[in-house]
Formats: C-alpha cells, structure tokens, sequence
C-alpha cells in the first residue's frame, strides 16, 4: 500500500512539475508572422510602354522598328483676311446744264412747263478701291448690296435709270429705274437697294483694265409748270457695302498667307533630368496643304531643341530653308495640294543632334508667301474657304543609344508609413524583371519628409532601398546585329530593415530614380527599339509583422 | 499583464470550445454512482431507487486538444522573453491532423429503480459537442504566415472542419442480473436534434511560391447545417425560423435514435470485467438545413495585373472579382443528411486488493468520422465504508501522457454528492498550461433504499 501511495505522489509530483508558462515572460509582440504575397505583374510589348510614357506621340513602326512622332499643325490666315473687298461709294450728277440755263431767266419767266422733258445721259467707269493692292479680275459674291438713292431739289418730276453692265444677277447685267414725282417737298429722294449673292462681278471694264465698275445712267425731267432757280441739284448714287466673295480671280500681290512659331512637348523625355542620346536617324516634316490658287513659297526661319533644365539650344539649319509649295491650277479649283518637306541628315546639319542632351521642347518657325515671284501669267484665284495647312512632324526612331539617361519622380507617400513602426518588424520587396530590352537600368528608391528632406535613420545614414549601383534591369542578351534575342531575368530584393522602419512613419514622398543606358551606350553601340520587345515583371512582398498586445486598462 | 491573460484566455477558450465525444474515464470507476451507468449500462446502483435531481444531477464538461499544450505555445528568444513557438520540432511534433473539442453535458432528470433482478432507468441528457479540427500546416500558416518555412510549400490544410451539434437525448435504460456473475444492460435512447453544423470531405490548401511571387488557392468542401445557418437567412421571417426551431424540440424535426450496450462479469472473487458500447447511433438532420457545397477550385494569383490596369482602369478589378467569384462557386441546398454519434468502447477490469482499494485498467476505443482515438486508463480506487469512495487513474490520450484522473463520491444519508475530473493537472492550481486535455463533471443524487448484499459489480451502498 506504501508503495501504490509513493508511486502516485511520485507520478503526481512528476506530472505537475512540468515545464511552466511564466505569462510575465511573454513578449508584448511575441507573434511575428511572415506573410508572403504577390502584389502586381505586368507584362510591356515595347509599344505599350512609348504610349505609357508619352501620351503626346504617336507610335509608327517601320520594318519592325519603332518610332514615336510628334506632330502639331497650323493653318494660314482666313482666305477672307487677307483678300478683303471694302465698301464702294460713288455719287454721279445728274442735273442737265439745259435745266441749269432756265435758271438764269429773269422771273416769272424762269420756269419749266407742264410735262416738258429734258433728258440727259451720263456713264462711268470707276476705280474700285482694294487692299493691299490686289487686283480684281473677277468676283463672285455671296453677300453684300448695291444701294441706289437718287436725290434732287428740283421742283419737277424725275425718272432716272441706273445700270452697272459688269454686274450680272442671275444672268442678267443689273439695271434699275427710279422715279421721283415732286409732291411739294424739297429735297426729294428715293433709294432702292440689291443684295448681291450670287451676283457675278467682272471688274476689267470688258478687258480694258483692273479693279474697275463701269455705272451708266439716264435721267429725265418732266416740268410741273413751277420755277427753276439754276442752283437745284439732282445727283445719284451707288454705294456697295459688306461685300463678302465667294471666289475671286485676279492677283494678290506678295502676301503673308501663313505663319506661325511652336513648339512640341518631347514627353517621351519627360522625366529625365539629364543624359546623353543619339537618336542615329531623326526627321522632321512639313506636310503643306494648299488650296489657294496662287504660287506659294514656305520658308523653314527656325528650328532647334531645347532643355528645359539648363536652356541650351540645338539649333538646326535645313538648306535650303524655302521650298515652293504646289497649289492648284484654275481647273482644279476647289482642290487642295500637297507638299511634302523632309528634313533629315542629307539636308539638314546638326539634325541628327534632335535629341541630344535630353531636350524637352522642339520649336519651329515657319511663314507662307503668295506669289514669291511676283505677278506671273496666270491669274490668282481664290475661294473663301481655301486654306494652307502646315503640319510638323518631328520622327524620333527608336534607333540610336543613350547613357546617362536618369529619370526621377516624386510619389506621394500620403501617409501609408504613418503607423508602420506599430506593425512592421521587416519588410522586403522582391522584383523580378524578365528584361526583352536592349536596357540596362539601376535605381534608388529614398524618402523625403514633409519638407522635402532626405530622411536619414538614427545613425544618420540615409534610408534608402536600393544603392544606385543596384540593377534592376539587365540588358537582353543580343545579337550580333545588335537584336535581343533573349531575354534576362534579374531578381531584386529591396529591404527594408528594424533599423529604418521607425525613421519612415515621417516619410511624406517616396523620390524613385533610375539610370538606364542602352547596351553599351556609353561606347555609342547602336540599338533598335523592335516593336516584338517584351518586358514582364512580377513585385511580391514579404512583411514581417510585430503584433502588439493592446494595452487593456 | 492583463492583456497577455486576455490573449491567452481567448486561445484557451478557442481551443476548448471546439470539441467532441467525453471520455469519462474516471466515472468509469465510481460505480457507485448511478452516473456510471453512461459509461456501461450494465453498472447499477446498490440502491433501489435514485433520483438525479433536475439540473444539478450531473454536469459534465471536457475539452481537448491533441495537437499542443498551452506551454508549448512558447519558447524562449534571445532576451529570455517568451514568443510564439516557431521551432521545427514542434510543428512535427504535432499530429497531421489534429483536433480541439469540447463537450457538456447536462443531465435534466434521470431516475431508475431497482425490480427483483432487473433495474429500470430514466434520464433526459443535453448532450453538445463542439469540434474542431486542424492541420499541423494550419497552427504553421497562424504562427508563421506564409512566408515562413511554408514558403514554396503547399500549405496543406485538407481537412480542416467543423463539428458542431447540440440534441437531446431521452434514454429509457434496463439492466438485468442473469446470474451471480453476469449483468447485462442496455439503453435505448430517443434523441432529438437541436443544432447542428458539419464540414465533410474539405481539402484546402496555400501553395506559395519560393521567390514569394505567387500563390495559389485550393480545395473544395461541403457544409451541412441544421437550425443554424437558416438564422441568417434573410428571406425567412423570424417567426419562420423559431417555428424551425421548436419544432426540432418538440415535435423531433430533428430525429434521432441510439443504443448503448454493457455487461459486467465477475470472473472470480478478485477479478470483475466488464465491457459497454455507448452511443451507437444516428440523427437524421431535417429542419431547418441549409447545405453549401465549395465546387473544387483552384486560383493562382500572381499580383494585380499592371498592364491591363495601364491599358484599361476602369474594368481590371471588376474583372478580376468575376473571374474570383467563378473560381469560388457556391452551391446551395435543402437536402437532408444523418450523421452518425461518436461511438465509443470501453473494456475494462478491477483486481480487488483488499476490502478497500481496487486496482483497475481501462481500454478506451472512440471512433469520430472514421478516425480511431484511444485511451488506456490504470486507476486505483479506495471504498470507505458506504460514504466515501476516492479514484484516482493515469490516462495516456490525446497523445498526451500526463493525464492524472482523480474521482471523489461522498454520501450523506440519502444524499449523493460527486466531484470528478479526468484530468487533475490541467486543473489552474497544478499544471494547466501543460495540458492537453482537461474536464469537470459534478453532480447530485437522492438514493433510496438498500441493496441486500455487496454486488459483483463493485458498487457502494
């Protein structure tokens, strides 16, 4: 019985004595659990990244290799500005010197009987004032009047009939009849007025001159029986205003039709602070659309790039600079011509510098002249909806090599660090880059506080994620023809450590720099862009959490 | 201080409140008590009449946790302080599939009487079972996520689940004395589905990637439900829901029948043996089910696709939560499904020392959805007179082998009073945290009238 009663107090004694758990031992962050998850992939075709990166150009490939354009585009002035038609106004006497010679008989005999006549006859070929000079031909109208108004003093009945042969309305040259009865009040007036659209005007006097508008009138004088002092008038006039063509012939002298200086946004370069490029086949274009029916001669008057940063400027010369543009003949009216100027190492020195030290900003200037020659046999013409289009297109060729070609932007952190010290004993990044890009690419990844400065950790080191000589990318594998034919897979973990972790609950931006530099840029090999290039990535975390107790009391 | 107790309690209380089948090791060995006969309905009282008063006859609570004690929750770090325990050994220490659960049991009357050779009985029992069950994979994937050793690894969690039921169970029971050595018994028990939750066949798993670039989801799973899922239906009323409920009580919506089978022999003077079945049986599950079956998936996720985003923001997130929501199809219905009880064996013996203590061993068998849990019990009980018996036993179970039972009946006049536990050590005062499984049970009987002589089955008067 001794016995069965030790062995149990041994067993109990045993049993109890077992490794305790001492609570006050038991650390406020004793769970720290390691999760794993992939957080974004992504797989580029080489052209899904130039629009990425540049929403302002437009991808073209040709025979594989990719080229982004830029292109911006001006217009002449309105066909209307600068052939303009100004109003007209001409007044013509009318008072016979027959009327005037019954004026000087003495009273009572100084009158004009009942329904006597006296008639008179008058025509006129008059200048028509133009603009600048221009020479009209022919005009026909699509808005405007012709207004009439006869006027006299006399006493006595008129009738007066007015026609400008050279006017045709619907067909028919324009005549107009007026007549003023005398009903006891002097002066006496009437007008009539004509609109114009449609109408055909011929401004040559019947091939004898320019600018010219013949006005033939008859008039009439019927006597009421009442006196005729000798100082009445009796005059007519012809007024034309707010004339509007629809086409014109003639000459418009040496105008300015067109001009304009701008510029284009290279955002394909946006944000790169600095580096070197060569860009081995770079163009520029000017494609002009010309519909106006006049010799025309463009003239390239600037041309260069320029860095925001430092300012500096590539300029560039075409030769020649001024290039006669095709326009259509008089039976091809109402079409429009083309002309296109390519601008590119043959003919244009300094060009193949386009891009060169990171240029943000590409400005041209250029003007449009009408009849550069001067006046020639065949006529000017002109519609009022002709125009003269420039575009310009700069062709940047993913051909070339870069080096030095640093890009930096600025991410607001918005406060995702704020508690990250409470929750998070390590933290790591790993990014893997299956590179199809003739690129080799390091970065930097650091962080500013509110006031835009470096956040340093306690032994005043800056808190950085990857050293700038880290690479993220490694160029694929090419061939001798300088074509990637393989690709090469890079993994990089970016860590951050218990160390830094407190130090980024300050951090307000997150400044990612990189460097890249095309397969042996800084030795100019040249590389193509091929629009089957291909990068794909994967970025997965790894976070090391540090649960807390929360404190109850 | 007090947080870590909150956090600790919280674990304890998440561990032991998913649980299933009671032992009820040490009630094995007071026989003395009409309680006994839920272990062996070949047990009976040397009274003639009992009575288990309502509410406070019998009360019994267990709960276990095969894989891990509470201590071996920690180790030690460098500064001496105590962190989650993330050593290997631990992990393989733990059982593939392990499981933590918890049962109560709660006796609302019983009575039985003695007639001639035969004894009759009557109990009505609320019997809940909570079990959960868990992989080594899963306690890894908690404690370490799973970037740790599960990196590049399935995460296997096949199996995972859920258990949980609750019914009533009235059971009319009948022993009789064939002769001087042998007694049978048996109990048929009526039994009346309250609540029921289940997940069958389930196979989950995380496989992560080793560069920690990608992961994958797996699995498939049913989920039966009775009287509980229907809780959050929207489209039923409440009154709908209640009148579920009810019904499963008092009209057996939720049907169910058992056995339990025992027999005692006494082979010589020293030697008694003795042999019980105890919950064979089934309910058949028909109120108030809502099922969901998890079609088989499997979703590798490799990041928010940048690209699409790039190309097209409005349409990528929509477009990955379709295609997740096709992944993870869900289906629904209102079949009925049975389930079975957690059938248990005992096989045991008592060697008479003297006239006070009897040595006995225990064999114990429970087979829960076709997994085999035993236990193998040793015990020493000593018989004071008629008013005192004590029984204290070693019990090697859920893998763990540091189970010290300990047993006490006291008796004032008609008035029965018992106390036991299955497991001393997990008791606060000894060594609670550096136990895997740990139970309770008390409870009250009026006994009435006098047996005629000591019995084969050792019993007290």
């Amino acid at each position: 019985m001794r016995f069965l009663i030790c062995i149990t107090l041994l067993t109990f004694l045993t049993f109890t004595s077992c490794k305790k758990l001492e609570l006050d031992k038991i650390s406020s962050s004793f769970w720290n659990p390691k999760l794993a998850a992939p957080l974004v992939y992504a797989n580029f075709q080489v052209k899904d990244i130039l629009v990425k990166a540049d929403s302002s150009g437009v991808i073209q490939h040709n025979n594989g290799v990719l080229s982004v354009v830029y292109n911006t585009e001006f217009s002449s002035l309105n066909a209307a500005s600068f052939v303009s038609l100004p109003d007209f106004n001409q007044s013509i006497d009318l008072i016979p010197a027959s009327v005037v010679a019954i004026g000087s008989i003495p009273s009572p005999l100084n009158v004009i009987p009942q329904n006597v006549s006296y008639t008179s006859t008058d025509q006129q070929t008059i200048d028509f004032p133009t603009n600048n000079g221009a020479e009209l031909n022919n005009v026909i109208f699509k808005g405007g009047a012709l207004s009439v108004n006869l006027t006299t003093t006399l006493k006595h009945d008129i009738e007066a009939t007015i026609s400008l042969p050279d006017f045709n309305v619907n067909g028919t040259p324009l005549t107009k009849k007026l007549t003023l009865n005398y009903n006891g009040n002097i002066p006496n007036s009437t007008t009539i007025s004509i609109p114009l659209n449609g109408a055909v005007a011929d401004f040559t006097a019947n091939n004898t001159g320019i600018n010219k508008i013949r006005i033939n009138t008859d008039s009439k004088i019927t006597g009421t029986g009442l006196d005729v002092v000798g100082n009445e008038n009796l005059s007519i006039s012809v007024n034309l205003t707010g004339l509007k063509f629809k086409s014109i012939t003639g000459y418009f002298g040496n105008l300015d039709v067109a001009g304009a200086t701008d510029s284009v946004s290279l955002d394909l370069f946006k944000n790169v602070t600095k580096g070197v490029f060569g860009l081995t086949n770079p163009t520029v274009k000017f494609i002009v659309n010309n519909s106006f029916g006049f010799p025309a001669e463009l003239t390239i008057n600037d041309l260069h790039t320029k860095e925001t940063g430092t300012g500096s400027i590539n300029s560039m010369l075409p030769n020649p600079n001024k290039i006669t543009l095709n326009y259509p003949t008089l039976a091809e009216k109402g079409q429009s011509k083309k002309t296109e100027i390519i601008l590119n190492k043959t003919n244009t020195s300094n060009i193949d510098a386009l891009v060169t030290s990171v240029p943000k900003y590409f400005y041209f200037g250029a003007g449009a002249k009408a009849n550069p020659n001067g006046k020639t046999a065949n006529l000017n013409f002109i519609e009022d909806t002709d125009s003269l289009k420039v575009k310009v297109e700069a062709e940047l060729p993913m051909e070339g090599y870069a080096y030095g070609f640093e890009l930096s932007d600025t991410i607001d952190a918005n406060g995702s660090f704020k508690d990250i010290d409470n929750e998070i004993n390590a933290l790591l990044f790993r990014l893997e880059v299956t590179n199809g890009f003739p690129l080799d690419v390091t970065a930097q990844i650091t962080f500013l506080d509110a006031n835009h400065i470096p956040i340093k950790n306690n032994l005043g080191n800056l808190i950085k994620l990857l050293k700038s000589s880290d690479a993220v990318l490694s160029s694929g594998n090419l061939d001798n023809t300088g074509k990637v034919i393989s690709p090469t897979v890079t993994t990089t973990n970016i860590q951050l450590t218990s160390t830094d972790i407190p130090y980024l609950k300050n951090a307000k931006y997150i400044v990612i720099a990189g460097n890249l530099e095309t397969h042996n840029g800084k030795s100019k090999s040249s590389i193509r862009l091929y629009d089957d290039y291909a990068i794909s990535f994967k970025l997965g975390m790894q976070i090391e959490g540090g649960v807390k107790i929360p404190s109850v009391n | 201080m007090k947080s870590i107790y909150i956090i600790l309690i919280s674990i304890a209380l998440f561990a032991y409140n998913n649980a299933h089948a009671q032992r009820n090791l040490t009630l094995h060995s007071l026989k003395n008590t009409p309680q006994s006969m839920q272990v062996n309905p070949a047990f009976r009282p040397k009274t003639n009449v009992f009575i288990s008063l309502p509410v406070i006859g019998f009360e019994s609570f267990s709960c276990t946790n095969n894989g891990f004690a509470l201590n071996q929750l920690f180790t030690a770090d460098a500064t001496d302080s105590l962190i989650l325990n993330n050593k290997d050994d631990f992990f393989s220490n733990m059982p593939k599939n392990g499981y933590v659960n918890f049962q109560m049991q709660n006796l609302l009357l019983g009575f039985g009487w003695k007639w001639k050779k035969n004894y009759y009985s009557f109990d009505i029992t609320n019997n809940f079972n909570y079990e959960f069950d868990y992989t080594s994979d899963w306690v890894k994937f908690l404690f370490q996520g799973n970037g740790g050793s599960l990196l590049g690894q399935r995460a296997n969690f096949d199996g995972l689940g859920l258990q949980i039921s609750d019914y009533i169970a009235y059971g009319i029971g009948y022993n009789r004395e064939i002769n001087d050595k042998l007694v049978v018994g048996g109990k048929l028990k009526i039994l009346s589905g309250i609540s029921n939750v289940r997940t069958k066949n389930t196979t989950f798993g995380l496989t992560t990637g080793s560069d920690g670039l990608s992961f994958a989801l797996d699995g498939s799973a049913n989920v039966n439900t009775s009287n509980s899922a229907v809780f959050f239906d929207s489209t039923k009323t409440d009154a709908q829901k209640m009148t579920s409920f009810t019904n499963s009580i008092s009209k057996f919506g939720n049907f169910g029948l058992a056995i339990d089978l025992g027999a005692t022999y006494q082979l010589n003077e020293k030697i008694a043996l003795n042999a019980s079945v105890i919950d064979l049986g089934f309910i058949n599950w028909s109120s108030g089910i809502k099922n969901y079956q998890i079609k088989p998936f499997n979703y590798a996720f490799n990041g928010i696709d940048v690209g699409s985003y790039l190309k097209d923001t409005s349409n990528v997130l929509t477009t990955m939560t379709d295609s997740i929501k096709n992944i993870f199809k869900q289906t629904e219905d209102n079949t009925k499904y049975t389930s079975a009880l957690a059938t248990k064996f005992y096989i045991g013996g008592t060697y008479k020392l003297n006239k006070y203590f009897d040595l006995g061993g225990l064999w114990y068998n429970e087979i829960v959805r076709s997994t085999y849990r035993p236990a193998l019990v040793i015990s020493s009980t000593v018989h004071v007179k008629s008013w005192l018996s004590a029984t204290i036993n070693y019990g090697m179970y859920a893998r763990a082998y540091n189970n010290l039972g300990f047993g006490l009946s006291l008796r004032g006049g008609p008035i029965q009073f018992f106390v036991l536990t299955d497991n001393l050590l997990a008791l606060p005062i000894f060594n609670m945290y550096g136990s895997r499984a740990a139970s309770a049970s008390f409870g009250l009987n009026l006994l009435i009238g006098k047996g005629k002589k000591p019995d084969a089955t050792p019993s007290v008067q």
